[in-house]
């Protein structure tokens, strides 16, 4: 960027307009995995648009825009839990039209039965197994997301995938228990 | 000229290491990676990992619904008249 001056500055409408609309995809799919319905989804990612839009002032050009639009919807999304509780609930008739690909055998795993088992979970280990597991975000950006330590994204994530296991490819085996439970 | 340079080397290192240590086993080790990520059986190393990129795949391949660009249109304009209010 051309204006490292004195303050920050403020990214420019356009600029900040064409970063919104590139993340979309990516705020869609965490949305869809975190409350398992697509319009629910789509409606948290819209809000989280406009508190975007409304905060973007707060955004500091050059610093990961991905880090702090996921964190404005993550907020956004706890917020909202807490005054309604529909936001995590679980429709089989729902899950049909949210996963439009369809289940496939293909990956030894259905992903219907994924995400209906990613609901059972608290939403803290849902969260980091969607941010790092599906998106792919590092730990230290999946921190920065949910304002914890690495460590304690780490302990989650392993608790997280333990128990992700367990609800889809049933109780793990002596050997596997015993690791988890390290 | 530099394709032939580099192959004439891979070449030497195979045969020089007589196909054991250094050259072969690097190339069967990402053979390997390959099968254990979903070849032969079918079932990938980490079925759960993968199922939970595919979840996320599906959604980020979907086109962006027009209502998402509308919204931000929306934006802009109401953003607009309140900056002009304040």
């Amino acid at each position: 960027m051309s204006g490292e001056g004195d303050a920050p500055k403020p990214e420019s409408d356009s600029g900040f307009r064409t970063q919104l609309i590139d993340i979309i995809p990516a705020l869609r799919a965490f949305a869809r995995g975190l409350c398992g319905n697509r319009d629910l989804a789509d409606d948290l990612v819209q809000d989280a648009m406009m508190r975007a839009w409304a905060a973007r002032e707060s955004y500091t050009p050059g610093t990961r825009f991905r880090a702090w639009i996921f964190m404005i919807l993550r907020n956004h999304y706890y917020t909202t839990l807490r005054k309604n509780s529909r936001l995590v609930s679980w429709d089989p008739e729902v899950a049909e039209r949210v996963l439009v690909a369809g289940p496939t055998q293909q990956d030894g795993l259905n992903v219907a039965d994924v995400q209906a088992a990613l609901l059972k979970l608290p939403a803290e280990q849902r969260e980091v197994l969607l941010l790092i597991g599906a998106n792919g975000v590092s730990y230290e950006e999946a921190a920065e997301i949910m304002g914890r330590a690495i460590g304690t994204i780490k302990s989650r994530l392993a608790r997280g995938r333990a128990a992700l296991s367990a609800l889809v490819e049933g109780p793990p085996d002596a050997a596997e228990a015993s690791n988890v439970t390290k | 000229m530099t394709i032939l340079h580099k192959s004439d080397i891979v070449a030497k290192a195979v045969y020089v290491t007589a196909g054991e240590t250094v050259a072969m086993p690097k190339s069967k080790r990402s053979k390997q990676g390959d099968e254990m990520k979903g070849g032969r059986t079918g079932l990938p190393a980490d079925p759960v990992g993968a199922a939970l990129r595919r979840l996320h795949d599906d959604v980020v391949a979907e086109p962006i619904p027009d209502e998402f660009l509308k919204l931000l249109d929306e934006i802009e304009q109401r953003l607009a008249k309140q900056t002009g209010l304040e």
